[in-house]
């Protein structure tokens, strides 16, 4: 740790005849108006949280509190009277600037004209490239952290934030690649209130999510278009013991009687107007048929389906597959 | 999953509930007012040849 020069603890006024003010008073008011008649808030502590009475007085020159010499912290700039134990002003000053330390930045210049600045400012944080565009900033007011280089890559630990300087790009709040060599790159970003993942190339969305909370995605579409998953479904054997061999967002079958089963869902559809698919199958001896599955009556809550056989007659089936779409 | 849940039908036959994942959550499908009951699925006839002619009993 370097050394560093002590300078004064306390701040010392004198009166005209330049000895310490003593029992003297100290006015602090709003810069460029009389201290007196507008007093602005000054402090005991750096912190702000005790406010000093005014006038101040003054000890051997040093401002005094309780008997004891003491500092006076401000926030903002100020004007200020000292007068002497009687009253008589020794001087005024109508303006005097708050200087923050915090504020001169800190500049590291590599000859060439280039430099790169360090500044803060309370707790906001910047630390800017001569090259317009190249800074990281922190704003402690909105809690954004931002980082710019001027259209070019900024490399965080793996992850590539770009500019958002294409069109829309006021939406953009993040892009960045993802992957390794060996897996390409892909994007993502939120554009006009979409949320995309885009191609290696930078070019196609290959999956969007919308604010109405449709999904979108290109498998095998073509292009990125809105689908929509099954809500329920259901794999059972309608003979014998009754049984499901899978399922899902199925809550139970119920076996009604024979050829007749609802499928209960786990939660209910907004409403019955969902598209129900079922197929069975029957076997005659060594033939295979594909049995009718009709669906009865459906509801927000279950789907009723009976199976009909070759001869138009309920029957119990081995394979009832059905599925739900809303 | 081997408990079911049968109540009465309308028709004085009985219906089979086949829970996918918990009895618990299949109670919700048993039809408002109806009684039931939880049973073992050895319980069940495994032979519906006459499915319709099953009846319940409290």
């Amino acid at each position: 740790m370097p050394a560093i020069s002590i300078q004064p603890t306390y701040p010392v006024f004198t009166g005209l005849d330049g000895l310490p003010l003593d029992a003297g008073y100290l006015w602090f008011g709003v810069a460029n108006l009389d201290p007196q008649t507008n007093p602005t808030t000054i402090y005991w502590d750096e912190a702000m949280t005790i406010v000093a009475p005014q006038p101040v007085r003054t000890l051997a020159g040093y401002p005094s509190r309780s008997g004891t010499p003491a500092r006076i912290f401000i926030a903002t700039d100020y004007s200020v009277r000292v007068q002497d134990s009687k009253g008589v002003t020794v001087y005024n000053a109508s303006f005097v600037a708050v200087e923050d330390p915090n504020v001169a930045p800190f500049v590291i210049e590599n000859g060439t004209g280039q430099e790169i600045t360090i500044s803060m400012d309370g707790s906001d944080f910047a630390f800017n490239h001569t090259q317009a565009g190249d800074f990281l900033t922190y704003d402690n007011g909105t809690g954004e952290f931002t980082i710019a280089a001027d259209g070019q890559p900024v490399n965080i630990q793996g992850l590539t934030v770009i500019e958002s300087a294409e069109a829309g790009g006021a939406n953009l709040k993040l892009s960045g690649t993802f992957g390794s060599p060996a897996a390409p790159n892909k994007y993502i970003r939120s554009l006009a209130g979409v949320l995309e993942v885009i191609n290696s190339a930078y070019t196609t969305p290959l999956a969007q999510m919308f604010d109405s909370g449709d999904f979108a995605f290109n498998s095998g579409y073509g292009t990125s278009k809105v689908a929509y998953g099954c809500r329920a479904w259901v794999n059972f054997d309608g003979t014998g013991t009754v049984a499901i061999r899978g399922s899902g967002g199925v809550s139970s079958i119920t076996d009604n009687g024979t050829g007749d089963y609802t499928v209960n869902f786990s939660s209910a559809m907004t409403d019955a107007n969902f598209s129900a698919s079922a197929i069975a199958k029957e076997f005659m001896g060594a033939k295979r048929f594909a049995c009718t599955a009709e669906v009865m009556t459906p509801s927000a809550s279950s789907c009723r389906l009976e199976i009909v056989d070759t001869s138009f007659a309920l029957a119990d089936s081995a394979e009832i597959h059905v599925a739900i779409h809303r | 999953m081997n408990q079911r849940i049968i109540y009465p039908t309308d028709d004085g036959g009985v219906a089979v509930i086949i829970p996918a994942e918990s009895v618990a959550d299949a109670m919700k499908d048993v039809p408002d007012g109806k009684p039931f009951k939880i049973v073992d699925v050895s319980e069940i006839p495994a032979d519906r040849t006459f499915r319709a002619a099953w009846e319940y009993t409290a």
